[in-house]
């Protein structure tokens, strides 16, 4: 359950920093009733706290460690790389298959630099003391409309892969309860991997 | 013997003064009214005269003009009896008013007395020949309100000249009288001087600009210690004039004096910013002193500016942040001073601002410009949202395709 929780906050802090911050850079007049800096701070704050607890989840829990070990590319996974994944190959040998895993790294990378580059921005006054002016303007400018638009981009195939994708549709409420279903885990188990993670993982695990 | 001596001493020559002080006194007005009994008759005139105008005299002559005590002979030569000689004598204003007249002659309007009788201004043409008013007389073409119209008599028929005069009546100098007749404008004599014309915006002011200044201290001291004191006046531009420091006459116009400030209507915030604009764009060259500008780009561009320009008058313009007179410019040599300063004076309208305004287009001159490095920035962030939707067309495709041959096969 806390990694639902976990989710929902993820999601939560993301919409919100979006929306908060398409509103900033879109407001015209000075004068606005709601203050969407304030609360694009606060999103933002949300979102650090979000990933600190991932990277605690990760490091401390063996179903994280396990997880996150999971997602790291494979020799299988290169090979479909290599075939920009319209080979035939066999099924993957890890929990996650090649597009969940990218689709994590890219989010997941492109979540830390968003919020790295909000915590400078937010700490202008001490970032401009200690970066380079064209540095800091390089990733002020990473932290502006292009980086709202690649996010909308990342969440629609996030979105895709996890509800969308052929075999996936209508996609799974596990996001939501917490729970998968018998149809999901045989799926899974199909595709390998979730025994042996599962297995290693049960500690301490309420998921 | 005491009555005695009184009688003669005293009694007997002031009897005597007055005597002759009257019969005087007769003999000018009995002078003067024996001229104007032809001279204020313009059918005699035209009977006897070709240029019946050129010598008809009005008859409130002598009740209005400042020489009604001189005798006609006073000034002019005594022509004897009738018909007169065809040249009486050229009257010497002079004679009396020698000052006057050596400024004169050794002013621009009397400097052409050396090349051309018909080219220079006489003092009649300013003054009335013979209705001539004190100036202090509000009916006086040269009194404080109308002065400005004799001087246009001339200077609003001469090729390119004539706009100055259309200027004249718009500016804030001259223009307060149409509100209110009573109202005392500035006359052109204030400036360009009298007689000599060229005291104070004449020679000192072409041998030195800044001079200007201290005339406009005059009434407005406390705007121009402002700007005496901003980066405007103390700053020497290099022109193909030499080097010159900006003037008031540079903002707010020679003769027509546009009062920038307080119209505080869309126009004067469109103005200011226009204004402005004449030296702080890159690409114009002022056409004034032939200088080029330093290259202020960004105002225009940015959102203030575009507010600005759009009509939105309560939005800031040029004077919101740097001022009227005193011409902030926020140029210290200490970085973090000059930052804590903009950031203090963004302040003013964005309590919560941060320093990270500097860094966005509101504002940024030339000098401190980023375009560069958002440009590549933007680039970048462009290629990788280019690059994602390729990746993530080619996993869909990917999908779509397995989703295929395992349907087939």
């Amino acid at each position: 359950m806390p990694v639902v929780v976990q989710h929902m906050l993820l999601t939560l802090a993301a919409f919100g920093s979006m929306f908060s911050g398409y509103k900033i850079y879109s407001i015209q007049t000075v004068e606005s009733e709601i203050a969407w800096v304030e609360m694009h701070i606060i999103f933002g704050f949300l979102l650090l706290i979000v990933i600190l607890w991932h990277l605690l989840y990760i490091i401390f829990t063996i179903y994280g460690h396990n997880d996150f070990m999971q997602m790291f590319l494979r020799r299988g996974d290169i090979k479909r790389i290599a075939m920009l994944g319209f080979g035939n190959l066999s099924k993957t040998e890890s929990r996650f298959d090649l597009q969940e895993k990218v689709t994590y790294w890219i989010i997941g990378s492109y979540i830390l630099i968003m919020a790295s580059t909000g915590l400078l921005r937010f700490a202008n006054r001490i970032s401009l003391e200690h970066l380079p002016q064209s540095l800091y303007v390089i990733l002020i400018e990473v932290h502006s409309i292009y980086g709202l638009y690649l996010g909308i981009i990342l969440i629609a195939w996030h979105l895709y892969s996890v509800f969308l994708r052929p075999g996936h549709f209508p996609g799974t409420l596990s996001w939501l309860n917490g729970k998968v279903t018998e149809k999901e885990r045989t799926e899974t188990f199909q595709q390998g991997g979730i025994e042996e993670s599962r297995d290693k993982s049960d500690i301490g695990s309420d998921n | 013997m005491k009555y005695i001596g009184i009688l003669f001493f005293k009694i007997i020559p002031a009897l005597f003064l007055i005597y002759h002080s009257t019969l005087l006194l007769a003999q000018v007005q009995s002078s003067d009214s024996q001229c104007l009994e032809c001279h204020s008759d313009t059918s005699q005139l035209m009977e006897l005269s070709s240029q019946p105008n050129r010598l008809f005299i009005l008859p409130e002559f002598s009740e209005l003009s400042v020489h009604n005590e001189i005798d006609c002979t006073g000034c002019h030569a005594d022509p004897g009896g009738y018909p007169h000689p065809e040249i009486v004598g050229l009257i010497q204003c002079g004679t009396c008013h020698e000052d006057q007249s050596n400024e004169y002659l050794s002013g621009l309007h009397g400097n052409p007395l050396a090349v051309s009788m018909e080219l220079a201004p006489k003092c009649w043409d300013c003054h009335k020949l013979h209705l001539m008013r004190s100036p202090s007389d509000v009916g006086s073409q040269m009194s404080r309100n109308n002065e400005w119209k004799t001087c246009a008599k001339c200077h609003s028929s001469v090729d390119n000249v004539n706009t100055q005069f259309e200027k004249v009546t718009i500016g804030i100098h001259s223009s307060v009288m149409k509100d209110d007749p009573a109202a005392k404008a500035l006359r052109c004599s204030d400036c360009h001087g009298s007689h000599q014309l060229s005291i104070i915006m004449g020679e000192k002011w072409r041998a030195d600009y800044s001079s200007e200044q201290e005339y406009c201290k005059v009434c407005h001291e406390k705007e121009t210690v402002q700007y005496g004191n901003s980066i405007h006046f103390e700053t020497k531009l290099l022109t193909n004039k030499g080097e010159i420091t900006l003037v008031c006459s540079d903002c707010h116009g020679e003769h027509e004096e546009i009062q920038i400030e307080e119209k505080r209507n869309e126009i004067s915030s469109r103005l200011i910013t226009n204004k402005c604009s004449q030296c702080h764009l890159p690409v114009i060259v002022d056409s004034k002193y032939a200088l080029k500008a330093r290259g202020y780009t960004p105002y225009l561009t940015s959102l203030h500016g575009v507010k600005s320009l759009n009509g939105q008058i309560v939005f800031t313009n040029c004077a919101s942040c740097h001022g009227i007179h005193e011409v902030e410019a926020f140029m210290t040599a200490d970085p973090v001073i000059r930052v804590d300063l903009i950031v203090n004076k963004c302040g003013d309208c964005h309590p919560a601002v941060s320093v990270d305004l500097l860094n966005s287009r509101v504002h940024l001159s030339a000098m401190e410009s980023v375009e560069t490095e958002i440009f590549y920035s933007q680039l970048a962030m462009k290629m990788i949202i280019g690059l994602t939707i390729l990746l993530i067309s080619i996993t869909v495709f990917g999908d779509i395709y397995r989703l295929v041959r395992r349907k087939i096969g």
